[in-house]
């Protein structure tokens, strides 16, 4: 691999920071009042080491870093503090002061401090080819010829792992994967050989095993440039994987800041402890129920202990037997012409599932398996192959066949949790509709009865009955969530499909959903098909796990197997990537 | 180095926010357009106008006047002199003496000076009637004698007060486009929320008739469509004949973005959502989609009142709309559409022209802001 030269030498200054950040505090003046994001931070970013910043959705984390380029949304504004940077020649500069577009903060963006986002598809331009996007940075920061300019972005591109980079130079973005963009993104960045990279979420809207090597990419490329890394993430195992420090940040404040074992092994502050025991942990021990973050709060000098799960009840009869489907979407095809291929999205995939245990589906993204659920749940009938529903007093259903009458009985007896909170709630109902609409479509009760019914609904998945006339615009992301899972249990169904139910929730806020959905299956003798991308997760939670690729399920094993280890090659490295919130674990091999 | 702040209070997250509901943000974030907000006062008190005319107009829109033929629009005054030479105030407007030139035959008229004209609030003058129960004479400002008459906007060829017929037509002008937006309306959402709800051949069906009624030139077709209109039709019929032919055309767009909607959100969460709490096709759309749509609706159909409006205008100066005696912006238009009473009579064409810029400017920015409002999405 060409080397690039170094235009810093790594012996120079090690021990000053590249930047100090002291007191800073980042407001946002809204109508509602002003919010504080960042609240007084003091930080000292160093060179070549990689310093994750950690914390929920909403913790100021993103602002912080923002704040640093001044590239903060309106109508946010630093209000107090100071961002030191010190220049390779000696100068220094406090970022904070001058206007966001002045020259002197122009001349460190991009050039001295550059920025990876988390979508690359947003950040790069849909209609400029990669190779120009680069070479355009290359020439505002560098003095080079243009021939000069796209040498160094092909090397770049070969750099960051893009292969035939002679041939990708010409590409535009949205010929190229997640992760290559993700490669893109980078190689620009590095492209005028920053001393400090910013990195917001780099990997978290990619699969796992494009995650790890991402991951792997940045600190490669870290060690050989010396640089800064400022790393933001949610994911305890993405920081205990790269990590050399680690800032904790929690509504604005940093909490906690140390050297990743420290953290890891003795954390010193309650936050950070609670976070990091709400992580569910893969493989070991399986807990009865994940640790609640308000009580590990509440009570921090007295962690809760781990209960084991209690051993699963014997598997019952099938409930739902899943025999040869197949999904097939049409490619092409307008007005006059005739679709021109297919995708199978599902091939040939045949299970059954238990009465009251929790079935996984589990696999990357483009692996079928939301595809597989939704035919399951006869939103898109399969192709071909059939799908029983074997209830309690009801005769046998077959979805693919049912009429659409059969099927909104069925309906109320397989009842789905949606992925994304916020799109699968009107945000023009009230919630007594919400979640009552199905009940009086099914048993036609009176206004009275309904708000009775949903006010106990409520209780059961832990909402306060008095929200019953609220919109869904009033809660937070963890509450909307219960509002699905409620509404979901609204007809007292046999089956649930929980879709991705947890994966747009934060660490705290997916643990206590985990745990309400255990809790609500025992009390209702729930059966779960329980889809996710996280295999830690599944783990946690399901009995039994399907592991998809490329529309085939290739692995059908329990909790215990995959414990033990996965026989086919693709769950092996599936489960080798997933990052371990262990930074002892952070040298083990890759499959 | 372990650096610990412990003053960081750990705040319980499971309070909910308190949040406004959907429709009071959109009417926040209304108000903040600056311009839209005052646009709606604009248009509140156009279509205020629409409804009681002949209460707000100085005089009777139909009386002709044979000293007043092409009068120039008379100023209002305050303060008269007093006989024992002090100033009063009084609310006035000068007299107007007709001096014909015989050698050029042309009309002039001088102010006179002397001779005022008293004005006043709530005044006697022409009888109306009111929602056709009973007549009135109260009128909200005019001349307190019922024999004088006052020319704030001029007079016409035949003597007739401009102001008045201005305030009249606005009814006819401001009702055509009401009245075409609400069959565009009813026809658009029919045929878009089919075309995007359902999709498939019916769809391209749809889409291929919009079109090609949009590639026809308007002007001539709305001149065919109103060439057919028989001359000896009742003025009522003939208006509803001519709004079914202004929204022949406004309905297209409607129902493309109608259509746009459908597509937008049948594939939404809360949509898939609805289907599995068993609500049939009729109830999604009913209870799931036209609410979350309809702002969005309202935005348009205000923006498509202009239009009818334009439209209406542009039919009746050509001659083939509306026909007096029916007063309309358009009518009125058409007296102006001489070299001659241009350049003798400028008010013949600057007046009803500035009432159809000022309501037709009005309501694009009241639609604008509306859309603003109605998208999450706008800043």
């Amino acid at each position: 691999m060409p080397q690039i030269q170094m235009l810093i030498d790594p012996k120079v200054q090690l021990h000053k920071p590249l930047v100090e950040i002291r007191g800073l505090k980042t407001q946002f003046f809204t109508e509602d009042g002003v919010v504080t994001a960042v609240d007084g931070v003091d930080l000292d970013v160093m060179a070549n080491r990689t310093m994750v910043v950690l914390g929920q959705s909403g913790s100021g984390k993103s602002i912080m870093a923002r704040s640093i380029l001044r590239i903060v949304d309106q109508p946010g504004k630093i209000t107090e503090g100071s961002i030191l940077y010190h220049h390779a020649d000696g100068r220094s500069i406090d970022l904070a002061k001058p206007r966001a577009g002045a020259p002197e903060v122009r001349e460190v963006r991009g050039k001295d401090i550059s920025m990876i986002f988390q979508e690359p598809m947003s950040s790069l331009g849909p209609i400029t080819k990669i190779g120009k996007q680069i070479v355009e940075t290359i020439l505002l920061h560098r003095n080079v010829t243009k021939a000069e300019a796209k040498e160094i972005a092909i090397d770049l591109l070969d750099r960051v792992g893009i292969p035939r980079p002679a041939e990708r130079f010409e590409a535009f973005p949205f010929e190229l994967s997640g992760g290559m963009r993700q490669r893109a993104m980078i190689a620009m960045a590095l492209s005028c050989e920053p001393r400090l990279l910013i990195a917001d979420e780099p990997s978290t809207a990619l699969d796992v095993t494009t995650q790890a090597q991402i991951l792997d990419l940045i600190a490669e490329l870290k060690e050989e440039r010396q640089m800064g890394v400022m790393l933001i993430t949610h994911d305890m195992g993405v920081a205990a994987q790269v990590a050399e420090d680690i800032v904790v940040m929690y509504h604005g404040k940093i909490v906690e800041k140390n050297d990743v074992y420290s953290i890891f092994d003795a954390p010193q502050h309650p936050y950070t402890r609670a976070l990091l025991a709400s992580v569910p942990k893969l493989g070991g021990q399986r807990v009865h129920r994940l640790p609640d973050i308000h009580e590990l709060l509440k009570n921090p000098d007295t962690p809760p202990k781990m209960i084991p799960a209690k051993p699963r009840p014997p598997a019952g009869e099938p409930i739902v037997k899943v025999r040869n489907v197949k999904v097939e979407f049409p490619v092409g095809g307008g007005v006059f012409s005739k679709p021109s291929g297919v995708i199978q999205a599902v091939n040939d995939v045949s299970f059954d599932v238990y009465r009251g245990e929790t079935f996984g589906i589990v696999g990357e993204s483009g692996s079928g398996k939301s595809t597989l659920s939704r035919a399951i749940m006869g939103i898109r009938p399969p192709t071909s192959g059939s799908i029983e529903f074997i209830r309690k007093d009801k005769p046998v259903a077959n979805i693919g066949t049912a009429g659409k009458a059969e099927m909104r009985d069925i309906w109320r007896d397989m009842r789905m949790v949606f992925q994304d909170p916020q799109s699968s709630l009107n945000p023009k109902l009230r919630v007594i509709d919400l979640i009552g609409q199905c009940i009086e479509k099914a048993e036609g009760l009176g206004r009275k009865d309904l708000s009775e019914r949903v006010a106990k609904l409520l209780t059961q998945v832990g909402l306060s009955p008095d929200y019953l006339m609220r919109h869904p615009n009033a809660f937070s992301g963890g509450q909307r969530q219960r509002l699905g899972v409620a509404r979901a249990l609204a007809t007292r169904p046999e089956v649930v499909i929980a879709d991705e139910a947890v994966s747009a929730l934060d660490v705290p806020i997916q643990a206590q959903v985990l745990n309400l959905l255990q809790d609500l299956q025992e009390e209702f003798a729930l059966t779960y098909i329980f889809i996710s991308h996280d295999l830690a997760v599944v783990d946690h939670i399901c009995d039994r796990v399907a592991v998809m690729y490329k529309g085939e399920m290739v692995e059908l094993l329990t909790r215990e197997e995959l414990a033990a280890g996965p026989k086919h090659p693709y769950t092996k490295s599936l489960l080798s990537a997933v990052p371990i919130p262990d930074p002892h674990q952070r040298n083990r091999v890759r499959v | 180095m372990t650096t610990l702040s412990s003053n960081t209070s750990l705040t319980d997250p499971s309070d909910t926010p308190n949040v406004m509901s959907p429709s009071a943000l959109m009417w926040r974030k209304f108000k903040r357009h600056k311009l839209a907000y005052l646009s709606l006062w604009l248009v509140g008190f156009i279509y205020l106008m629409a409804l009681i005319g002949p209460f707000l107009a100085p005089g009777d829109a139909a009386e002709t006047n044979r000293r007043a033929i092409f009068q120039p629009p008379q100023g209002l005054h305050f303060m008269v002199d007093t006989a024992d030479g002090g100033r009063e105030f009084l609310l006035h407007a000068k007299k107007m003496k007709m001096q014909i030139d015989r050698s050029t035959m042309r009309r002039t008229y001088v102010a006179d000076t002397d001779n005022v004209i008293p004005l006043g609030f709530f005044v006697r003058g022409a009888d109306y009637e009111v929602a056709g129960l009973f007549t009135s004479d109260v009128h909200f400002f005019g001349p307190v004698n019922p024999k004088d008459k006052v020319y704030f906007f001029g007079a016409d060829r035949l003597g007739r007060d401009m102001m008045s017929r201005i305030i009249i037509g606005t009814k006819v002008s401001m009702s055509i486009g009401l009245v075409g937006v609400a069959v565009s309306l009813v026809v658009g959402v029919a045929l878009g929320g089919i075309s995007g709800f359902y999709g498939g051949w019916i769809d391209n069906l749809i889409q291929r008739l919009i079109e090609f009624l949009r590639s026809i030139p308007t002007i001539p077709l709305w001149m065919g469509l109103a060439a057919a209109i028989p001359l000896g039709w009742p003025p009522l019929r003939t208006y509803f004949v001519v709004t079914l032919i202004v929204s022949m055309i406004g309905w297209t767009s409607l129902a493309r973005e109608v259509r746009g909607k459908f597509l937008a959100m049948r594939h939404e969460d809360f949509i898939i959502a609805a289907r599995l709490d068993g609500l049939t096709d009729w109830e999604v759309i009913r209870k799931h989609m036209v609410p979350n749509f309809s702002s969005h609706i309202i935005a348009s159909l205000t923006l498509a009142v202009p239009l009818m409006i334009l439209a209406e205008t542009s039919l009746s100066f050509l001659g083939i709309g509306l026909q007096p005696p029916i007063i309309s912006w358009g009518t009125l238009l058409k007296e102006a559409q001489n070299i001659r009473s241009i350049v003798e009579a400028p008010w013949l064409l600057i007046a009803p022209g500035s009432m159809i810029v000022a309501a037709v400017l009005t309501l694009n920015f009241l639609g604008d802001g509306l859309r603003d409002a109605a998208d999450p999405n706008a800043h």
